[in-house]
């Protein structure tokens, strides 16, 4: 498996691999340090050979904590940086095209923070509709309800700040009133979802019954 | 200054066969870069930073500062990239940006530039020069002729087959098919052998290796 590996990284040093195969020596990368060193050793001895410049310093640890954090299309400091010294650039990088790419990539950004939203705003709207009579919808709402406040972290904790809030300018008593009111509520759901339950399975009833002997089966207490 | 590697990008050898762009691992690697993955930028670091390091140390002969310098022009190029569109290869591309920037570092602290630019094919292939060996310590010049003889001594023990592939690929610069062909064999064989042969010369320079770390 390892020695696959190596020799998939050995090929990409060459130029001889698929799309496919520098992807997954990519992504083999982030758990496997060895094979950076792997790679590093494959190019020196490339450089040994062809009397290259070896040195035993190593820039790219401290490249890419540069890079944390830092945009990829800051075009414009570095034509900024070219041009002190136009006179030695044999070809700049277009920076109209990056203006471009600045543009879409913004416009990109936007449409997927509204999409975010508007499914958050869904999610929380489908939550808060009344279930009514059925057993089978009521079941895909707790579904619905848990996903949303997984992905929904904002709304969770914008409700708990506003409890929070509450708690902090109420009097005892009012507490004491709301904590009633409260429980009836949570009562109240409670036989509402075991009504739900017993009005989704009775036609399951029904159609079983008239299936068996075709007459209805009426019992007697 | 004509080296059998530059001749990569020329192209033909004595024996008429068409060279192998050595370009063709960076432009996948870019690729993968400008589409998000930093991972390969830090392979083409990896593979370039001494060259580009001792292209900046001609401009600049104090090697901490060179080492500043290239750094902030891998900078650069990681993110000027995403305007990079292949035109030229990437090492001709950071060669430019490499040079700008330390010219750049020059005339920012009032010092002069040079009045003539380094060739390019030059520019990588100056080991016996001043520069980079002047500002190493004995130390790191010991450590760097033992690689060397260790390399070619490995070179030297491997079998036949072996040796001829990767000499073949990172000398002569020919692709696993141009190989496969020279030495009648198919390409999977080409590609086992250059990666064996790696394998066997990397375990013998580990220990040296590890020691610089």
């Amino acid at each position: 498996m390892k020695d696959r590996k190596n020799e998939s990284l050995s090929a990409l040093c060459d130029g001889e691999c698929d799309e496919l195969e520098v992807r997954r020596v990519l992504n083999q990368f982030s758990s496997d340090p060895e094979l950076r060193e792997q790679w590093r050793s494959y190019h020196l001895l490339g450089a040994i050979l062809r009397d290259e410049v070896i040195s035993n310093v190593d820039l790219s640890e401290g490249i890419m904590q540069a890079l944390d954090g830092r945009p990829m299309d800051d075009v414009p400091a570095l034509a900024a940086q070219q041009g002190l010294a136009k006179s030695h650039v044999m070809s700049a990088p277009s920076v109209s095209s990056s203006a471009k790419n600045n543009v879409s990539q913004w416009l990109v950004s936007g449409a997927v923070a509204a999409s975010v939203t508007l499914a958050v705003l869904v999610g929380a709207r489908f939550i808060h509709e009344p279930v009514v009579g059925n057993g089978a919808m009521m079941t895909q709402t707790s579904v619905e309800v848990s996903d949303v406040m997984e992905t929904a972290p904002v709304i969770a904790s914008n409700t708990e700040m506003t409890l929070a809030t509450a708690a902090a300018v109420t009097s005892p008593e009012e507490l004491r009133k709301a904590q009633e009111v409260l429980n009836q509520y949570l009562l109240e759901h409670e036989n509402e979802v075991i009504n739900a339950s017993e009005q989704s399975l009775a036609p399951y009833v029904r159609v079983a019954n008239f299936g068996a002997d075709n007459k209805p089966v009426i019992r007697k207490d | 200054m004509n080296h059998p590697a530059n001749a990569a990008e020329t192209q033909l050898t004595g024996t008429g066969i068409k060279m192998t762009d050595h370009a063709a691992s960076d432009q996948q690697l870019v690729a993968r870069v400008q589409k998000g993955d930093r991972r390969a930028f830090d392979l083409l670091v990896l593979k370039y930073q001494h060259r580009i390091l001792a292209l900046v140390g001609r401009f600049i002969s104090d090697h901490a500062e060179a080492q500043d310098v290239t750094q902030e022009a891998f900078i650069k190029a990681y993110r000027a990239l995403p305007s990079f569109r292949g035109e030229s290869q990437f090492y001709t591309w950071m060669y430019r940006i490499a040079v700008n920037t330390a010219k750049n570092h020059l005339i920012s602290r009032g010092r002069k530039t040079p009045t003539h630019d380094i060739d390019l094919d030059d520019a990588a292939y100056f080991a016996d020069e001043m520069n980079m060996r002047d500002v190493d310590t004995p130390d790191a010049l010991l450590q760097r002729d033992q690689l060397r003889a260790v390399v070619f001594d490995a070179i030297e023990e491997l079998p036949e087959e072996l040796r001829r592939a990767v000499t073949l690929r990172e000398l002569e610069g020919l692709s696993y098919e141009e190989i496969a062909d020279a030495m009648d064999c198919p390409i999977g064989t080409v590609r086992s052998r250059i990666f064996r042969a790696r394998e066997a010369i990397e375990k013998k320079m580990r220990p040296l290796l590890s020691a610089t770390a």
